[in-house]
Parts: structure tokens; sequence; C-alpha cells
């Protein structure tokens, strides 16, 4: 039993201290995808408190294996209720809101530290609808199989090809049209 | 075997394809332009998995997260602790009609098991609020039960607020 599944194994007893390990292995992966969806620091960040907060309120739900694929779904089911939320208030008071486009438009400071190419990969990935860039988060960086993702996004497998691929043509297109 | 398109390509690069790859690596032996398909596409996914990596992390994710699970900790045993002693003090100190003490006990109370943070501060202003309004209004004579419980539901819609959310005081 490796280091990991220990962890798993003492934290669906509820013990604080190997949820607290969890949290430190997973949050960098679990801010990242939340980014992508949110496309905000603060409501990424926030989100990942959110989902940590979840596991130890309930922590006889965390699986013995695939616990990955399954945190990210829980990630992924978190932000999208976010994402609805603040449909909701930007149709109430759309003047209150602070919607933040930090995703698309990095400071001075953070570009000068990205290289390049990076930064543009990155807008153009943010610009793509929420599937798409949910799918190729959880491919080519969390190294989630097609069925995994289809399980995380709730699709039938032979429709994750197809969002992967759309995906990056659509990128493909945003990349050529800037420039 | 004709040229695969992009999708089959793509698939076949993740180790996803639904058919046979022994045929594809055939093709891709024979053909020079699948071949630079698939050099250009996992010149793709690297820029890609390379942008993802590179999103900076704010620099205090990993105590903001812990500080969470800490508050909420805190949360679970005042629930489990703190408000059963509060309700039993409370009772006791009302039946026995000393009902000013008791807000000053509660804002002590309150101040040390939610830290610095709006639910507290709403409800010591309200205890505070209360006491000096009560004692203009009944000039110090002894009070029944309702004012206690006023202040009392509002302590523990505060606590309950506090539990929900998992703490204010870590932004």
């Amino acid at each position: 039993m490796d280091n990991e599944e220990r962890l798993i194994g003492r934290a669906r007893t509820g013990d604080g201290q190997a949820l607290s390990g969890l949290a430190e292995q997973y949050a960098p992966q679990v801010y990242r995808l939340a980014f992508c969806l949110l496309k905000s620091e603060e409501e990424a960040r926030d989100a990942a408190g959110d989902v940590f907060v979840k596991l130890y309120e309930s922590p006889e739900k965390i699986p013995v294996q695939g616990f990955k694929p399954w945190l990210m779904k829980v990630v992924y089911n978190h932000c999208l209720d976010l994402l609805r939320r603040r449909k909701t208030w930007q149709g109430l008071l759309p003047r209150l809101l602070r919607y933040s486009q930090a995703g698309l438009e990095p400071d001075p400071a953070q570009a000068a530290a990205d290289a390049e190419e990076q930064i543009i990969v990155r807008q153009a990935l943010l610009k793509l609808p929420e599937k798409e860039r949910a799918a190729l988060v959880l491919r080519y960086y969390q190294d989630l199989s097609y069925d995994e993702i289809s399980e995380v996004l709730g699709v039938a497998a032979s429709l994750v090809g197809t969002w992967l691929h759309r995906g990056k043509a659509r990128m493909k297109e945003i990349l050529e049209q800037k420039g | 075997m004709q040229c695969p398109d992009r999708q089959e390509l793509s698939a076949y690069i993740d180790g996803e394809m639904t058919k046979d790859s022994r045929q594809m690596q055939s093709h891709l032996q024979q053909c020079p332009q699948c071949r630079d398909g698939v050099l250009a596409l996992k010149e793709e996914n690297r820029m890609i998995r390379d942008a993802l990596q590179g999103i900076d992390l704010p620099a205090d994710l990993g105590a903001y997260v812990q500080n969470r699970l800490k508050q909420r900790e805190r949360s679970w045993w005042t629930l489990k602790v703190g408000v059963p002693a509060l309700l039993l003090i409370s009772g006791l100190l009302a039946l026995a009609g000393n009902w000013i003490p008791l807000i000053e006990w509660f804002s002590s109370v309150l101040q040390f098991m939610l830290g610095g943070n709006l639910a507290m501060h709403l409800l010591i202003f309200l205890g505070r609020f209360l006491t000096i309004a009560a004692q203009h209004v009944l000039q110090g004579e002894p009070v029944g039960m309702i004012p206690t419980f006023i202040v009392l539901l509002a302590c523990l819609a505060g606590i309950l607020v506090q539990i929900r959310k998992g703490g204010y005081d870590n932004a």
C-alpha cells in the first residue's frame, strides 16, 4: 500500500491530518482546474477551499480507488454550480458582480515572468466553450483517460475524443486569428 | 489503410484508439504526411500542457486551504461542544434573571469561538445594542426570558452561518 492509499484510507475515517495531507498534495491541481473553469484567481482559490471542506464534511464519500478522477468530478461540479450562480447574479445585480477577467488579461508582472507562448496558448484555451476547456485540462494537465474524463463530465466516452479534437481545432483558429 | 483524420491520430497519441493500433503503426511507417501530423499533434499537446502547468498558484493557496479545514474542524467542535454548553449555562443564568451579564458573557465567548470576522462583529454589536437598549427601557429591572432568547437565537444563527460557510476570517 503506498503513501497516498494510506492517506486516502485514513481520510475516509474523518482523520483531519490525512485530509490535510491530501489537500497539500492536490490543492494545485484543484486550483488549476477551477481557474480554467471560473477564469478568476480569487474564485478558484475559494473553490479549492470549498472542495476540501466538502471532503471533510463527507469523508465516507471518498472512494478507495480512483481518487483523482473523483476529486476532479467534485471540482468540476462545484465550479458548474458557481458558474450557474454567477449567471443568476449577473442577471440580478450586474453592477455589483465582481467578475474577474484575470485569466484572459494577465498582469504585466506575470506576463514578464511567464513564457510568451504559454500566455498565448492559455488565453486561447480560456476562450473555449466550457466542456471543451474542461476536457483539455483533464486530459493534458490531469492526465486522465478518456473513460475517466467521461465520468467526470458525465458524458459518453465517445464524445470525449470529439471534444478534445474540437477544442484543439478551435484553439488553433483563435491562435491563427491572433496572429 | 487510408490516412486517418486528426481526431483518430490524436486518439492514437493519447493511447485511446478504439481500433487496432498495429494498423496505425504500420501506416505511419509508410506515410510521411501522417508522421508529420503526429509530430504536430504532439507539439500541440506539449504546448497545452506547458500552458496549464504554467498557471501561477496564489502564494497563500496551501495556507488558505489548510486554514479553511481548521476553521471547519473548529466549527464542528463548536457545534458539538460549544453550543450545548452555551445553551446550558445561558439557561441557568436566564432562570436566575441575571440577563445583562449573560449578554456580555455571550460576547466574550463568541469572540473566542468565532475569531475576528463579520459574523462575530455583528453578533457582538447586536448583544451590546440589546444591552444598552434594554438598560434604558427597563432601567435595570429584571427582565423575562424574551430578550435573552432573542440574543441567544441571534448568536446561534451566527454560529450556524459560520459553520455553513466554513469560516469568514480566512480571506
